[in-house]
């Protein structure tokens, strides 16, 4: 996490007098990540396999580490690609108040490079700062940087949480940080946007044809207080869905309705709470989230809960999540899974860890799903 | 002779040992500062990332004075440490305290900058930087 320093990167002479530069710092992350489905159950004679559109099968029961991009870990394969990354990122100041930051990272788990950061900043006064660009979505606690392993205590966040097919959004937002006390609040407000042409987790994963996925007027906030030992966060979101599976290139409504027939703008309202506790070598965090999708009669619990303990560089992590779908229309075709992990990590070099996790997966899902499985993983995870 | 110069040697090197652990760690900043006193809560705002009011300045990744410093200010170990700013540099929310190679560095830094604020051992403060907070 050396911050590399250029001033003056760029000088640029305004006008004939005043010069204009811009001050750059660079930091990354890195994982490199390995696992493997020990073994696992179903309902279907082990191993099966699930199809999602063209081109995207997967030998089950398998585990999925990561929705957004679908990092699955198939059966009795061991396999690299599935969580390796490494990004990147760029702070460009170019007055005491304005700056830019730009995100890109790369995955294993899919060929692209992609930037879920890319926005302005604006600092109206020592509180507020109003960003305008592509920013992750705040949903969860450890969205804004889920990809940084090194900055959590698990190798991966709960995908029982953490698993919506859109996770960025095109927009502003307007931050407010304070200290009171020895207490700091952090308010953020965001309004916005996003279409995802060829959605990886829906139509990778989901759906057998190519799904185009947007989440249109976007209004959302978080509240978190925090001081040294407790962080309570809540957040709110509403939006509306739109969805097209694509086939041969005609596009048609995706998502059900009331009797079955296919619908369009879907409003969906997203609740969370969470509360983290770091007291002496003890830590404890909990999340909960509450999904609402009222026209269609669809709501979503997704809750973890992790208690561990730290001994000097070394910290051990026994966790629970699960994720539950109830839905009126469908009811036999709802997701439903719950994992419970144990997770090691050794502090072994400044800015370095290793990480080893074990999940063990419980698919109570009604249709045919990635099943019961028992995943270990080794990560090695750094910044700089 | 030879024996008796090892239990001297040993018991110089437990005395440096133990005098090094107890030295006083000072948090200061430029004399022009406003500020003169401080909890260890508030300097732990600036040099945890929760407040941009002052710049905190940073000692050599590799000097004992920044182990002790964190662990004395707010009970965390360096990895902790790391991965705080992780969190708030990867969320756009800022930037990691510069490091300085010396406390001659760091006084150097806080005589150019009223906004800085630094770690030095007590005994080597003099009139070029303000102490406003003393980790014993």
């Amino acid at each position: 996490m050396r911050v590399i320093k250029i001033t003056a990167l760029a000088t640029l002479s305004l006008l004939s007098s005043s010069a204009f530069s811009v001050e750059s710092s660079f930091s990354g992350f890195a994982q490199f990540t390995v696992g493997r489905v020990l073994s696992g159950a179903s309902d279907a004679s082990v191993p099966y396999q699930i199809n999602a559109q063209p081109g995207y099968s997967y030998k089950c029961p398998c585990f999925t580490a990561n929705y957004e991009y679908v990092g699955l870990y198939e059966y009795h394969k061991t396999q690299v690609q599935p969580e390796s990354l490494a990004g990147l990122q760029g702070s460009f100041k170019f007055t005491p108040d304005l700056s830019a930051t730009v995100q890109v990272v790369a995955r294993g788990a899919d060929s692209s490079v992609n930037a879920d950061w890319a926005y302005g900043s604006y600092r109206i006064n020592e509180n507020l700062t109003l960003q305008a660009g592509r920013k992750r979505l705040p949903l969860y606690y450890y969205s804004d940087y889920m990809y940084v392993g090194y900055a959590y205590p698990w190798l991966r966040p709960s995908q029982d949480l953490y698993a919506w097919q859109i996770y960025s959004y095109d927009g502003a937002n307007l931050l407010y940080s304070n200290n009171i006390g020895d207490w700091t609040y952090t308010a953020n407000v965001w309004a916005g946007r996003r279409k995802s042409k060829d959605n990886q987790m829906l139509g990778n994963l989901y759906y057998t044809s190519r799904i185009d996925e947007s989440w249109n007027k976007m209004v959302g906030g978080y509240l978190d207080a925090s001081n040294d030992i407790f962080s309570l966060r809540g957040v709110y979101m509403h939006t509306v869905v739109e969805r097209y599976s694509v086939i041969n290139g005609v596009r048609s409504p995706a998502m059900s309705g009331a009797n079955g027939q296919l619908i369009n703008d879907v409003g969906q309202a997203f609740y969370g709470l969470s509360l983290n506790v770091d007291y002496k070598n003890w830590l404890l965090r909990s999340e909960v989230n509450y999904i609402d999708r009222p026209s269609v009669k669809n709501t979503f619990i997704a809750q973890s809960y992790s208690g561990g303990y730290k001994f000097d560089q070394h910290s051990v992590l026994l966790s629970w999540s699960q994720f539950t779908e109830h839905a009126d229309y469908w009811p036999s075709g709802v997701e439903k899974h719950n994992t419970t992990s144990l997770t090691y990590r050794w502090d072994f070099a400044t800015s370095q860890a290793l990480k080893v996790q074990f999940d063990k997966i419980k698919d109570q899902s009604k249709f045919q799903f990635t099943g019961d499985a028992n995943l270990l993983s080794a990560s090695w995870q750094m910044v700089f | 002779m030879q024996q008796s110069f090892i239990k001297l040697a040993l018991a110089s090197t437990l005395f440096v040992a133990g005098f090094a652990s107890a030295a006083e760690i000072v948090v200061v900043v430029n004399p022009k500062n406003p500020a003169t006193r401080m909890f260890s809560e508030q300097a732990s705002q600036f040099f945890l990332g929760k407040s941009t009011m002052f710049v905190p300045l940073d000692q050599s990744e590799k000097s004992q004075i920044r182990t002790d410093f964190y662990q004395r200010l707010a009970g965390k170990d360096i990895s902790q440490v790391k991965a705080t700013w992780a969190k708030i540099i990867f969320t756009g929310k800022g930037v990691m305290p510069a490091e300085m190679h010396s406390t001659a560095e760091v006084k150097k830094a806080i005589a150019n900058d009223i906004n800085a604020i630094g770690y030095i051992e007590k005994s080597a403060v003099d009139d070029t930087v303000k102490v406003i907070l003393t980790l014993p």
